[in-house]
């Protein structure tokens, strides 16, 4: 039931006395580091965890400007990997592994996969980037720790992930929500029926972007499998930071490996218990690139009570978007995974999507463009203009302002086999 | 019942135009056409000779397609000729969701497309008060 029960099953006094511990010894490891000597790290004195509130911010910012090697803190002869974040423009933001660290994130992963049943033996299809992403080279290396055969087959190449998945008798993958989806209806449309031709098939791991419960449930549905949230950032390893229970409420957040803070993004300071705010977290056992305190932007609260599974570490709720990905319009903050929601439960419209913003006068107009599904088409205008109506009082309810729907043809809207990006913001500063 | 093609279109230029280039490629009779626009997209409407091979067709080209079933009347000359067959709707409390009068003869007989929500009993009721329907050969045969 558990990959390593003592650690997960830990009473909270323990917990909080080895994090404590850990903390001590990462702030003195982190000292070495060229960025945080500069910020007199050493000099904090750390006595309980509620002091972890007097120490300095860790930012991406912080993280690009240290670039390439300033937040090292060990010998380079003792780093073996080095990732990088996706998406990012210009200078980007790497993080460094010694072999321990490699080691403790592959256990960290392990756990997670063993949480939802996966047991040695089974037969693994990781459809998520491998190279400078983490998302890939993480679960592959999670996967191999517990014993499963491990197909690195990363994203893309559609049809032959569909034959991959039917002649292995694959058990479970490892992918992009928006791709799960794409994979569906490529199945669909190949005549693929899941509970038929893909009975191995049990269990998906879905995240590296944000998504709706609407959106595990259609790829829950469609393939006849539990789909389990995962949540993880390069900065703090990668994939394996959070992760559903079978449960699936809420993610375990592994305590041991990270200190765990929600503030709010405006004052920094801690929000109130089962509060919503940004998510900030420490590496306790990492030796090769300590991170203290660090904003992950992502927005989140705290899941405080015991758990049925009988996990001890808390859990967090899933992501409610980035602070990144969060669109003011109008003055209302509206997060594209919203829009999404709508629209997956409006039949007549496919899941594709994009946000258009632009300038009218003074205001702020938003376009919502979404695909008439096909199937769903009877011939008439009226039909369309009563969708058009629907769509777009549904999107007021949940936006609170009142887009404009633009109904577009199939398949004529970007389609993302990886990240979705599906915002244009063309209004002027 | 005979059927018409009904296509979703953006209101983008040349969209017209490769519906067109597939029908030459197949030979395909245009009996009819028309646009409906609306803000952003529009709905284009043909009457051909093969719906249901020109709707395979333009399926596989990528076209959101869909097949209505239409009447198609011989009328004596519009609007007199059409003025009966509206009087009559009128009667029967039906709605006629579009029309439209094409093939207009030297002697002043003119065809009507006719769509409405229940076209079945449409039709039915056209030939039992003695309007001229034509049946889906006269149709296709153009
Ligand atoms: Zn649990």
């Amino acid at each position: 039931m558990y990959w390593d029960k003592e650690i997960e099953t830990m009473s909270r006094d323990q917990l909080e006395e080895l994090q404590l511990k850990r903390l001590k010894e990462t702030l003195k490891q982190a000292s070495k580091a060229p960025f945080y000597k500069s910020l007199g790290l050493e000099d904090y004195e750390v006595r309980t965890l509620d002091d972890i509130e007097k120490l300095p911010f860790t930012t991406k910012e912080d993280l690009r400007e240290s670039y390439p090697y300033g937040m090292v803190s060990v010998d380079r002869k003792d780093l073996v990997r080095l990732h990088s974040s996706s998406g990012t423009t210009g200078t980007p933001t790497v993080v460094f592994h010694t072999i321990k660290d490699i080691d403790a994130w592959s256990e960290l992963v392990a756990r997670c996969l063993y949480m939802v049943g996966v047991r040695k033996g089974d037969v693994f299809q990781n459809m998520i980037g491998y190279g400078l992403f983490t998302g890939g080279l993480g679960l592959h290396y999670g996967a191999e720790r517990v014993g499963c055969l491990t197909i690195p087959s990363g994203p893309g190449n559609t049809k032959r992930q569909l034959k991959f998945l039917k002649d292995f008798d694959v058990n479970f993958v490892h992918v992009i929500p928006s791709y799960a989806l794409y994979l569906a209806d490529t199945a669909e449309s190949m005549g693929i029926e899941p509970s038929r031709d893909l009975p191995h098939l049990r269990t998906a791991l879905i995240g590296a972007e944000p998504h709706s419960e609407e959106t595990r449930k259609k790829i829950e549905n469609f393939f006849s499998i539990d789909a389990y949230n995962s949540y993880g950032l390069s900065e703090m390893n990668g994939p394996g930071v959070a992760f559903e229970c079978p449960e699936k409420n809420g993610m375990h957040i592994w305590e041991d490996a990270y200190l765990v803070e929600i503030v709010n993004p405006h004052t920094l300071s801690h929000v109130k218990p089962g509060e919503t705010g940004e998510l900030v977290l420490t590496t306790l056992s990492r030796e090769g690139m300590p991170i203290i305190r660090y904003r992950t932007k992502d927005l989140t609260s705290i899941i405080d009570s015991t758990c049925a599974c009988g996990r001890t570490h808390r859990r967090i709720t899933r992501i409610s978007g980035r602070s990144d990905d969060m669109l003011i319009v109008k003055g209302v903050n509206i997060f594209p995974v919203q829009v999404e929601a709508v629209l997956l439960g409006t039949p007549g419209v496919r899941r594709n999507y994009q946000i258009v913003l632009e300038s009218k006068g003074h205001n702020d107009h938003m376009i919502v463009k979404v695909e008439l599904d096909p199937g769903m088409f009877v011939g008439d205008i009226r039909g369309l203009e009563k969708l058009k109506k629907s769509l777009t009082r549904d999107l007021r309810d949940e936006l609170l302002i009142t887009p404009e729907i633009e109904l577009c043809e199939p398949g004529s809207l970007p389609v993302s086999e990886g990240k979705a990006v599906r915002v244009i913001d063309k209004r002027e500063e | 019942m005979a059927h018409q093609l009904s296509l979703f279109v953006e209101n983008k230029p040349g969209k017209l135009d490769r519906i067109l280039d597939i029908f030459m490629g197949l030979g395909m009779d245009v009996k009819a056409l028309t646009i409906a626009s609306s803000d952003k997209f529009g709905i284009i409407k043909l009457l051909v000779d093969k719906p249901f091979k020109a709707k395979e067709m333009l399926k596989q080209s990528g076209f959101t397609v869909a097949l209505t079933e239409v009447v198609v009347v011989e009328v004596n000359g519009i609007p007199a000729g059409l003025k009966g067959i509206t009087a009559f709707f009128l009667s029967k409390n039906i709605n006629i969701d579009n029309a439209l009068g094409f093939g207009f003869g030297k002697d002043g007989s003119a065809l009507v497309i006719i769509e409405s929500e229940a076209i079945p009993q449409v039709k039915d009721l056209l030939v039992e008060n003695g309007f001229k329907v034509l049946s889906d050969e006269q149709i296709y045969a153009l």
